[in-house]
């Protein structure tokens, strides 16, 4: 590399043919070239033969049961997630800074073993799955199992976009609101609740996103049982271990454009509310 | 003495915005020069492509004679200081001064020799082992000096470097670079957009307008004679009137729509005190303020508002008070040029010009 | 008053949900790996698979992350120091690995690498064999955790601007000087938190890995499949001795973590403020990234 870049901006600094030729060639050979052997292989098949792969019953109960569980979880973790990175702000209490480091718990336990303990936790004889037996109500290898693994593993989402707008936003908003005559609940709904909207719903995609994709920490507790139980991830699965790698990733497929339309759809909602709030 | 830094033709779009559009200048060996613009007006472009931190789309850059186009920043011996110091954080003080001499590989003993006399020049003395955060912000300018020049390069640039620096300690600070620099006898350049630095340090000025030169030369050259009407309006205390032949003593001159006038301009004196009552005429005094040194008057004239200085030790005024005012000189704005118009009824009267 | 009764519910609130949510699960673990005692515990530890799928998992962790670190760094110095066409889809393309399932990262290398995958030719006559054995386990790890390591040096390193590399280079000093004298210290708390990420995440990963393992025991299973292989066949106690010790190493990682987190906050505290206002822009995920532990792992 000469010392300057083609459209005439001087790379001073030195090492740019080095840190993009390593950078560009890992990126092609990790994420471009795995991901694009989807797009491969579907190459291959006929577009009605993708479609039914896609659509079949058994697949689309699938999504359903994985949207679903994933929806209400996401929705949880939303209103505990805002919640407890209020009380993290806001508060001071004995146990703070323990809880503040266990809220990451879910993301540095690895996902079977939150699968197993929650699994555990949640059959009809373990700890929590006890008091509901009594209702009549079974959590393990039913929907309800699947969305409280979801919540376990979308905790720290909310909870983490949320903290920092919260830091940021300090007293005085709500003070000079308070000043102004503003009772508590108006001041939070008026004031506070827009500021954090955006970064919640951030939050709210992220668990939603992770959710649709979550494997580790549901497979025990779900059980598996096919249009009632069987989550989208799962299903790939079992299409791999039938070497039926075709249908296999034609429900990929669908499942990524999932994932980046729930993004995409939150990155425009985000950017639509702070449109809103400067205009 | 010759050239040291000749710039010929050169261009510069970022996007489709024209930063440098046919820049050329010259600055000679030893000099200090004040590159003066508005922001945006493409000076600190100038400067980066100097350094080489730019590259020009077209046009050629010279320095010591050579041109310098393709040798990349670091190989063309020219100490840069950064309008926020970019000093070195996780770095000392010392370790900052010395890091240009470190990648030069010279002997331990050298550099300790060297970090030492720059301390000592610079006024840095016991502070060689603190960290920049710990400085204050002229200190770190003066961290910033000392390592721009340990390497004893032939030209030095500043962009903009007394803009960090609150204005107590900038004035002061100013003259120290100043010294320190003819001192040192290297050529320089810095950046600037207040013109009162630049008039000050500077032994000339570039001043600089949407990314074209408009003029250059001694500071108080292009104060008094200002060669284009942007020169004109951005140096000095200036004011743009439109009407100007409402003034007595300046008839309308075609092809000069405005005039730029300026508080020296005016003379402001108790009605009945006239000196010459035949060029005076009179004007409200709306408000004073005092600036220290003397008084600054808001005067309503013909109509027009401009802004007037008056001294401490005359008779005093109040706010409102009908003045006589007698306008020396104007600088007539033309498209591309400017003249200087002195009042015709004063020159007639009095021939001893104020 | 009032104020007092809302500040009490809110954090009982808070806390029941986390006591529910993690403690339980935590509790749970450490009672069933010991409900049978020391005697049971210490036997399933010492197991020779288990001890094999330790190793492997340590293997793949200290593969992946050390991968991963380099490529991180690059990646953070090209992306930040540097401006070039195809910036953000670069940043993008480099957190596709967040936004999909881990079973379907485990399956693209099935496609290229697998039975019938384009490379399976190469692979054969190569005698190399990828998925299920060493070399898929880890390129699955590598993917999950691809961005760990260059997504907490980005926005460090473009918060703090590129004034100081500047100086340096037009002092003349070479790339590496530059990065080991004045890049590095800056970033030296950053790189640490994610090379920890990096590394839970690696000894943690089961999707992904369990896709391309083939799950042959003492040779590719990983511990955390151990632990599924373990429970699936009603080996409770030994399920969540094994787990225990995954358990642990997580407990670990968070106070190391928050450690990091501390220490580099008194250094750096201007800069991670910054960072944390500063979001990309447009892009779906480039605009996610502005979290900063959010959308972590």
């Amino acid at each position: 590399m000469g010392a300057f870049g083609k459209r005439g901006k001087a790379r001073v600094i030195p090492g740019f043919g080095l840190s993009m030729g390593i950078t560009v060639s890992m990126v092609s050979l990790i994420v471009i070239v795995p991901m694009l052997s989807i797009l491969v292989i579907l190459s291959g098949m006929s577009l009605a033969d993708i479609w039914k792969a896609a659509t079949e019953r058994k697949v689309l109960a699938a999504y359903w049961v994985s949207l679903s569980a994933s929806f209400i979880a996401a929705v949880v973790n939303s209103v505990f997630g805002v919640i407890l990175a209020w009380c993290l702000v806001r508060y001071k209490f004995p146990g703070r800074r323990l809880l503040d480091g266990f809220i990451e718990l879910p993301f540095a336990l690895p996902t079977a073993v939150a699968g197993i303990a929650l699994t555990t936790l949640c059959l009809p004889d373990g700890w929590i799955g006890r008091l509901f037996t009594g209702f009549g109500i079974s959590i393990s290898y039913t929907r309800i199992g699947i969305t409280v693994a979801l919540i376990f593993i979308g905790i720290p989402f909310v909870v983490r976009s949320v903290q920092p707008v919260l830091e940021k936003l300090g007293p005085e908003c709500e003070e000079a609101a308070q000043m102004l005559g503003a009772s508590k609940t108006r001041t939070f709904f008026k004031v506070i609740f827009p500021e954090i909207m955006p970064a919640a719903l951030t939050g709210f995609g992220l668990a939603f996103a992770r959710g649709l994709g979550e494997y580790g920490s549901v497979i025990f507790i779900a059980g598996n049982i096919p249009y009632k139980t069987q989550i989208v991830p799962l299903l790939i699965m079992s299409k791999l271990e039938q070497f039926n790698y075709g249908d296999a990733a034609a429900i990929a497929l669908v499942m990524i454009l999932f994932s980046f339309f729930i993004l995409f759809a939150i990155n425009l909602a985000q950017s639509k509310i702070s449109k809103a709030e400067k205009g | 003495m010759s050239d040291h830094v000749r710039l010929e033709g050169i261009n510069k779009t970022f996007g489709g915005f024209k930063a440098s559009d046919g820049v050329s200048f010259s600055i000679k060996e030893g000099d200090l020069a004040g590159l003066l613009g508005p922001s945006g007006s493409g000076k600190t472009t100038i400067l980066r492509m100097i350094a080489g931190l730019e590259r020009p789309d077209s046009g050629d850059i010279y320095i010591a004679d050579k041109r310098v186009n393709d040798i990349p920043a670091g190989k063309r011996g020219i100490g840069f200081v950064f309008q926020n110091y970019a000093l070195f954080r996780y770095m000392t003080v010392g370790d900052n001064i010395a890091f240009g001499l470190e990648i030069q590989k010279k002997s331990k003993a050298f550099i300790k020799e060297r970090v030492e006399r720059l301390t000592k020049i610079t006024g840095l003395d016991g502070l060689l082992s603190r960290f920049p955060e710990e400085l204050s912000g002229g200190q770190k300018q003066r961290v910033a000096f000392a390592r721009a020049i340990a390497p004893e390069p032939r030209l030095l640039l500043l962009d903009e470097p007394f803009a960090a620096i609150d204005a107590k300690v900038r004035k002061e600070l100013r003259t120290w670079l100043r010294n320190t620099i003819s001192e040192l006898g290297i050529t320089c350049v810095f950046v600037t957009h207040d013109q009162e630095e630049a008039v000050e340090v500077a032994d000339n000025i570039i001043v600089t307008n949407r990314g074209k030169v408009e003029q250059s030369g001694p500071p108080s050259a292009v104060y008094q004679n200002p060669a284009t009407p942007f020169a004109a309006e951005f140096i000095g205390q200036s004011e743009v009137i439109t009407e100007y032949e409402r003034l007595r003593g300046f008839p309308k001159i075609s092809g000069f729509q405005s005039a730029v006038i300026r508080p020296e301009f005016i003379e402001i004196r108790k009605v009945g005190r006239e000196e010459r009552p035949n060029a005076s005429q009179s004007g409200v005094a709306e408000n004073i303020y005092f600036r220290g040194d003397r008084l600054e008057i808001d005067l309503l004239i013909a109509g027009m508002r401009v802004t007037a200085k008056y001294s401490m030790d005359a008779e005093s005024l109040s706010p409102g008070e009908t003045v006589s005012v007698v306008v020396n000189r104007l600088l007539l704005l033309g498209e591309k040029t400017v003249t200087a118009q002195e009042n015709s009824l004063l020159n007639d009267a009095n021939p001893i010009y104020i | 008053m009032v104020d007092k009764i809302v500040k009490c519910f809110l954090i009982v609130i808070a806390c029941a949900f986390a006591l529910l949510m993690l403690g339980l699960p935590l509790a749970a673990v450490a009672t069933y790996a010991l409900r049978e005692g020391y005697g049971v515990f210490i036997a399933a530890i010492t197991d020779p698979y288990a001890l094999s799928a330790l190793r492997l998992t340590l293997l793949t962790t200290v593969i992946s992350v050390s991968v991963n670190t380099v490529f991180g760094l690059f990646a953070a110095w090209a992306l930040t120091r540097f401006s070039f066409k195809g910036r953000s889809l670069l940043t993008t393309v480099m957190d596709i690995p967040f936004a999909v399932s881990p079973v379907i990262a485990g399956l693209v290398f099935i496609l290229v690498f697998g039975r019938i995958g384009w490379a399976a030719p190469v692979l054969s006559f190569l005698n190399l064999k990828i998925v299920f054995a060493l070399p898929g386990i880890v390129l699955a790890t590598i993917f999950v955790t691809f961005p760990f390591v260059s997504r907490e040096l980005i926005p460090v390193l473009n918060a703090r601007g590129v004034a100081e590399e500047e100086a340096a280079a037009l002092m003349g000093a070479s790339g590496w000087k530059i990065f080991f004298r004045i890049t590095l210290p800056h970033i030296k708390w950053a790189l640490m938190y994610g090379v920890i990420l990096c590394s839970a995440r690696a000894l943690g990963e089961f999707g992904a890995v369990s896709v391309v393992s083939g799950h042959l025991r003492g040779k590719t299973n990983t511990l955390p499949l151990h632990v599924e292989v373990l429970f699936g066949e009603f080996h409770l106690t030994a399920a969540f001795a094994v787990s225990s010790i995954l358990m642990l190493i997580a407990i670990l990682t968070l106070i190391l973590k928050t450690v990091v987190e501390v220490k580099g906050k008194k250094e750096g505290a201007s800069a991670i403020v910054e960072l944390k206002g500063k979001n990309e822009g447009a892009n779906a995920i480039v605009e996610l990234n502005g979290i900063k532990e959010g959308s972590s792992v």
